[in-house]
């Protein structure tokens, strides 16, 4: 058991935090240990459901519905070593849902997903830290155009891979499929992405 | 001195498949890649490149404004926790039947029950105030705003309409 947890541990992404101890203690009803797994886990869900819904106002609703469906399901949890790709199961759905909905909207001409003022000004969502390099809004807008050939799997993936830093297991479990069609999934998409974006030198130019 | 070997270097399509799967490669390609520097060394240059894109991408996003803290609707409530209202209610109940009621238990007992007359006229006359009432409720100025219709798609509406993902698709434990 120790060796189990030690081990899971030693997986997460930072050693030093104790995920499975804490949601083992939250799934007992520890809500301060809940709270220690939010405060670490939030701002990297907040940023995976901003880099797809590029707008902060519905980043920060949706995190905070992911988190309270975290709360209300944790004890549904069997694999506490699992809590991160669960998290971001959560999410993924959550960023679905929001998306389906939108859709449904704009079928209607109450909301165009192409509309510009769809998505929050990239001026105005960047962080105070990152004044310098090249316009975050250019950036944005470049990613953007350089993922339109993808599929929308082969866009999750590659998300999940290299901005949300998940290894290959843990998106296989994020989004309920095996290890071997996630690869397939990152193959075609980094092809894709390297054709429309060459060795990404003129974005990596501006960090 | 020349190398003789022939080039058998991976091309690009190859160095990114090892970084989706080095195994997908063949036999031949994964022996090459082991024992080849150059190659290991794109390969690790081009993952090194996308690794950077998401760092940048990650210093471009906002940091959230709002932690999350359990709404206390939520909160899990003990069976026995004291409760000031329940007391002060419970409280006055006691009061009121030891000072108001039990003293004059007794004196209602004997005591006659006053008649009241009833008069039908002036009940229609109260009901028709009260309907009168319950039609109007605003005062006279506001009456002829005009009703702010409720928007045509609620968000229980579009809930129906488009239903959230199912919860037991969360609860399935993800593929360790």
């Amino acid at each position: 058991m120790v060796a189990k947890r030690a081990e899971a541990d030693e997986r997460s992404k930072n050693t030093t935090f104790p995920t499975v101890e804490l949601v083992e203690k939250a799934q007992a009803g520890d809500q301060t240990a809940f709270h220690l797994l939010v405060d670490h886990y939030q701002p990297e869900i907040y940023r995976m459901i901003y880099y797809r819904s590029r707008s902060q106002m519905d980043a920060e609703d949706l995190t905070q519905d992911v988190m309270l469906k975290a709360y209300k399901n944790i004890g549904r949890l069997k694999s506490p070593e699992v809590f991160r790709s669960w998290l971001y199961r959560i999410a993924v759905n959550r960023v679905r849902d929001y998306y389906r909905k939108i859709q449904f909207k704009s079928l209607f001409g109450f909301v165009s997903m192409d509309d510009e003022a769809f998505h929050d000004s990239a001026e105005m969502a960047v962080s105070a830290q990152a004044e310098e390099g090249i316009s975050r809004k250019d950036f944005w807008r470049q990613i953007e155009q350089m993922m339109t050939s993808l599929s929308k799997m082969e866009k999750e993936v590659f998300l999940l891979r290299f901005f949300d830093q998940l290894t290959i297991k843990e998106i296989s479990a994020a989004l309920n499929k095996n290890q071997s069609t996630i690869k397939t999934h990152l193959y075609r998409a980094l092809r894709k992405f390297k054709a429309a974006a060459g060795d990404l030198d003129g974005l990596l130019e501006g960090i | 001195m020349m190398d003789q070997r022939p080039n058998t270097h991976l091309a690009y399509d190859d160095l990114l498949r090892t970084l989706a799967d080095a195994s997908d490669l063949s036999s031949e390609q994964q022996a090459h890649f082991e024992s080849c520097h150059r190659c290991r060394r794109q390969a690790q240059d081009i993952q090194y490149r996308y690794q950077k894109l998401g760092q940048m991408a990650r210093s471009m996003a906002p940091e959230p404004s709002r932690p999350f803290r359990v709404p206390e609707h939520h909160m899990p409530k003990s069976r026995w926790h004291f409760k000031p209202g329940v007391a002060v209610g419970v409280l006055g109940v006691l009061v009121f039947v030891f000072t108001v009621w039990w003293p004059n238990r007794a004196e209602h007992a004997d005591a006659p029950v006053p008649l009241v007359e009833y008069s039908e006229q002036e009940d229609a006359q109260l009901m028709a105030e009260v309907d009168a009432l319950v039609h109007d409720a605003l005062p006279v100025a506001y009456q002829q705003v005009a009703v702010v219709s409720e928007p045509i798609f609620s968000k229980d509406l579009i809930d129906w309409i488009v239903p959230s993902i199912d919860e037991d698709d969360e609860s399935i434990e993800p593929r360790a």
